[in-house]
């Protein structure tokens, strides 16, 4: 049986890259695409799904998702710099003209999904933790019909915000502590590892050899992030995709278990993911975190995943 | 002749430094003072005064803070720096030096005063002390030249992942220093986690058996025993600090502004680098970022080779 999951992502550069390569991975079922505020505006994000589907010819749920961050600030967007401004840096996608959008809001979406499938959904999270934590307040079960939740977001040491924050949790530090204190198995893929998982000139290249729409989207994508880095010191990082490696592929990294939480108050450190490596809590472990990655093993892997997903693409399009 | 006080916790690596500062040619140290931080004032103050004397150096010693500005918390004794301080070295008492009669608040503001704006500060402990003279003599700030200190780290910490123990041991007098205009180079875990000393600087330390060489050979096997026990490496945080200001080649440094976390469930004493640029803030620190480590580890082995030669030659 294939493994259900619904993505819930702020698309987004690498974002596309991970939708694009979990296409690929023939053991799971993507039961849906669920859009959040993040690194755009989430009408932005969630037209980048809608569009994305349609141009790939896949008929799978998009939903619409939260716009606000729990705490209603509305200064939590990336840098324009980053994305581009509606998300997928300098690619256009043509506008969605047949899909239409799933009527139900991201948490409820989610919920009765993962309530259909009997404890066997799980989340692939690559955005600000937003819409799980609107649907663990509306829905006291939900923690029991989720499997397991993998996010891209946090760091052990460090950030990308600023010196202690990554973007995702950043942009809405309570709902990463609501989801940590859920109960729900978690595994988390910050910047600790996944800032070392650089794409260059050599993938570009494999990936568009592949002639696919998939290929030539996600090399246009890596083009974009690569060029960015004129910019300062971006890089074409596979932030998003290594969360969907830790799903899909966990063999790439190594994993440790800890206790962790988000810091939700601090004058600078709001949005800090305190994890607890030096063993110091007296809590029970809640997230698994990776800790070291085999960055060729992981390349290969998502070279791979888009392959496969250009061949699919290209015979459902026929 | 640049002219320095010596604000520190007694500790290990602070003696070291404290050697290293003392042996160098080209400047002064006008007084050590001693904080509250490795471990209680009153171990801290009696290591400054046993250690200038068992180096043969006469300059003024000084009591300072015993609790940080929030009073919330004392180390005490524990594996990183033994019970009182100096690891498993016993120094001998001190017969002859007395400790000076002014507080280090006092001491800090006279010499400040004294040097007309030449006065340079080695700060290798918690900011206690330097906090306290900026707030109680409004004159003070602007007649110190430089301040380097040993504390905080744009990346991680080691006592939480944000924050660097110095600085989380008195957040609060670092926030007042860190806004106090007194230009400021940052040594931080960001360097000094890699500037680990070696076996061999070991064996060439001990070719000769005098005071300064032979407390630092036992200091780093005091270390490199801590590590096999499990501690923390032979790591030399504060002796960069001082090099950050003699022999500055050594690494690499970025101007940010910065500040500190006082507030903050887990991130309480953060040394918050503002690397984007976001608070459109002028920079108030120089962080060093990156170090080359064989550089520094000879000139710690000469420093304190010539710390015996002045003052046991």
């Amino acid at each position: 049986m294939k493994r259900p999951f619904i993505i819930d992502c702020d698309t987004g550069t690498d974002d596309t890259i991970a939708i694009l390569a979990a296409l690929g991975c023939e053991e799971m079922e993507i039961v849906g695409i669920t859009s959040v505020n993040g690194n755009v505006a989430e009408q932005h994000t969630s037209q980048n799904n809608l569009d994305l589907m349609e141009y790939l010819g896949r008929d799978i749920p998009v939903a619409h998702g939260a716009w606000l961050p729990l705490s209603g600030r509305r200064d939590s967007n990336t840098d324009p710099k980053i994305h581009g401004k509606t998300g997928l840096g300098n690619t256009e996608l043509p506008h969605a003209v047949k899909l239409q959008f799933d009527p139900r809001i991201a948490a409820t979406f989610i919920y009765e999904e993962a309530k259909k499938r009997n404890g066997e959904l799980e989340l692939l999270v690559t955005g600000p933790m937003t819409n799980i934590a609107a649907a663990l307040a509306e829905h006291d079960d939900l923690k029991d019909y989720i499997k397991h939740i993998y996010f891209m977001g946090g760091s052990t040491i460090g950030g990308n915000v600023n010196s202690t924050a990554e973007f995702n949790i950043w942009a809405d530090p309570e709902a990463l502590h609501a989801e940590l204190m859920s109960g729900i198995p978690t595994t988390m893929v910050g910047l600790n590892v996944s800032n070392l998982a650089v794409m260059a000139e050599t993938e570009e290249h494999l990936i568009r050899s592949y002639g696919s729409r998939e290929g030539n989207l996600a090399a246009d994508l890596l083009l974009y992030m690569m060029g960015r880095t004129k910019f300062g010191d971006y890089a074409a990082r596979m932030h998003d995709p290594l969360a969907l490696a830790a799903a899909i592929f966990p063999e790439c990294m190594e994993y440790e278990n800890y206790y962790g939480d988000a810091e939700c108050t601090g004058t600078y450190t709001r949005g800090h993911t305190a994890i607890d490596i030096f063993r110091k809590s007296p809590n029970e472990h809640n997230v698994t975190v990776a800790t070291k990655i085999n960055i060729p093993l992981f390349s290969e892997w998502l070279c791979e995943r888009i392959r496969i997903a250009g061949e699919k693409g290209e015979e459902l399009r026929k | 002749m640049r002219k320095f006080v010596f604000d520190c916790d007694t500790g290990t690596d602070d003696a070291i430094a404290i050697a290293a500062a003392l042996g160098s040619d080209d400047i002064e140290i006008l007084g050590i003072t001693s904080v509250n931080g490795n471990v209680r004032e009153e171990f801290v103050s009696e290591n400054n005064r046993n250690l200038c004397e068992y180096l043969g150096v006469n300059v003024p010693v000084c009591h300072g803070a015993v609790w940080p500005l929030s009073c919330g918390f004392r180390n005490e004794s524990d594996m990183t720096h033994g019970k009182t301080g100096l690891g498993s070295i016993v120094l001998p008492e001190a017969k002859n030096l007395k400790f000076d009669e002014r507080i280090a608040s006092r001491f800090l503001y006279e010499k400040a005063m004294e040097c007309g704006g030449e006065l340079e500060l080695f700060v290798t402990g918690p900011m206690t002390n330097i906090a306290l003279t900026i707030i109680q003599y409004p004159d003070f700030s602007e007649q110190i030249r430089h301040l380097w200190f040993m504390g905080g780290s744009v990346w991680g910490g080691n006592v939480t992942t944000t924050a660097e123990f110095n600085i989380w041991a008195d957040p609060e007098a670092a926030h007042v220093v860190f806004s106090s205009g007194i230009p400021m180079t940052m040594v931080g875990l960001d360097v000094t986690l890699k500037a680990i000393m070696e076996k061999e600087d070991v064996e060439e330390l001990r070719k000769e058996d005098t005071p300064a060489r032979r407390l630092t050979a036992d200091l780093l096997d005091f270390m490199f025993d801590r590590y096999r026990r499990g501690g923390e490496n032979v790591i030399m945080h504060d002796a960069l600090a001082v090099a950050a200001a003699l022999y500055p080649e050594c690494m690499e440094y970025q101007d940010y502004w910065m500040d500190v976390e006082t507030r903050g469930e887990y991130t309480r004493g953060h040394t918050y680098a503002d690397f984007r640029g976001r608070s459109g803030k002028q920079p108030n620190v120089k962080a060093a970022l990156t170090v080359n480590v064989e550089m520094f580890r000879k000139w710690l082995v000469r420093s304190v080779e010539n710390c015996d030669r002045k003052y046991n030659g």
